[in-house]
């Protein structure tokens, strides 16, 4: 722990070392300990800025507030468990309907007749020039 | 989207679109809880709601500002953990972790929303309830802070947040925001010397305080 670390510490943190990371608590409070002039003034610095934080109170629950969330608590479950419940049938639907496609399509294929046919192979012109039998030739 | 593991020494911090998750998050304190919220416990979910609903609360209108905004805030967050529970998976992150990024998240798509809306008004107070002991100057120095925190740039106001009023370790706060823990502390002090700078006046006379 150097003074300027203590001191930046201080700066972000604020004057309770028992709030300072806790990897660095131990160094503090040993150069504290060490210093506890400096500490005092940089400690002191940090405290009256915290004091001043402190003036803003937390505010308080109002009772309306406290009872409306307790009594939302049950509907928040109910309708959270419904959507697992919609999510599940959604997805048991999908998965139903697939495997309904697979099976028609397994059966439907069994009955499908191949049929090949011998098609003529229709010549490609080329460039290439066949002499017929007039002798005439055609490009 | 894969999980984006960030540098932070000695522990990652994965963060996913919506998810957060810190590699050894240690124990859940809340883990018991809310395994009895998804059995239905009413008993649970009275508990669980009088241990996180004033934190969400909390972080919410540091965020935002506006008591009716972080209250919509707040019961939507409380809603989603309520559907979460259930489906809880422990060690990933903390519950209470997850809890403050979903909040955040709603912060910001509220902030998207009324930008506008923020920077023309004066944030609401918050109703502090009864308080004899705080006088006029005391409120008064509060409204200031609260305003001070609003002027902070969005990330700097999370970073002072959820490290100093919600009380969230380095790499709790890191995982949550979805940066480094260098990062982190470099927000830290960056909001920090702003609101230091822009309440002097107070933080000068809060070292002449007894």
């Amino acid at each position: 722990m150097t003074p300027d670390r203590f001191e930046v510490l201080s700066e972000a943190y604020g004057s309770r070392v028992e709030l300072w990371p806790t990897d660095v608590r131990d160094a503090a409070r040993a150069w504290v300990a060490r210093n506890p002039d400096q500490a005092g003034e940089v400690l002191g610095r940090a405290a009256r800025l915290d004091s001043v934080l402190d003036t803003v109170r937390p505010p308080v629950v109002s009772h309306a507030l406290r009872e409306r969330v307790i009594a939302l608590a049950v509907p928040a479950q109910i309708r959270s468990g419904l959507r697992w419940l919609w999510g599940a049938g959604v997805g048991f639907g999908l998965a139903a309907t697939c495997a309904a496609g697979l099976v028609l399509g397994v059966i439907m294929s069994g009955q499908l007749q191949i049929q090949t046919t011998d098609e003529p192979v229709t010549s490609v012109m080329t460039g290439y020039q066949v002499p017929t039998d007039s002798g005439e030739v055609f490009l | 989207m894969s999980a984006q593991t960030l540098n932070t020494p000695g522990m990652g911090i994965a963060v996913r679109r919506g998810d957060v998750r810190v590699r050894n998050p240690g124990p859940d304190p809340d883990l018991d809880l809310l395994q009895r919220v998804a059995e239905g416990d009413a008993a649970a979910i009275r508990a669980l709601t009088a241990r996180k609903l004033p934190r969400v609360l909390t972080l919410a209108t540091r965020m935002l500002g506006r008591v009716a905004d972080a209250e919509d805030v707040a019961q939507e967050a409380m809603i989603r953990a309520w559907r979460q529970a259930p489906k809880w998976k422990p060690g990933l992150a903390r519950f209470d972790t997850w809890l403050h990024r979903v909040t955040l998240n709603l912060c910001y798509d509220q902030l998207r929303r009324g930008r506008e809306v923020l920077v023309a008004e004066l944030p609401d107070l918050v109703d502090e309830g009864p308080a004899p002991d705080r006088g006029l100057e005391a409120r008064d120095t509060g409204r200031r802070v609260h305003a001070a925190l609003q002027g902070l740039p969005d990330r700097q106001r999370e970073a002072v947040t959820l490290c100093h009023y919600q009380e969230l370790s380095n790499i709790e706060a890191a995982a949550v925001m979805g940066v480094s823990v260098d990062a982190l502390e470099s927000l830290l002090s960056r909001g920090r010397r702003a609101l230091r700078a822009s309440l002097v006046d107070l933080v000068e006379d809060a070292g002449g305080r007894p």
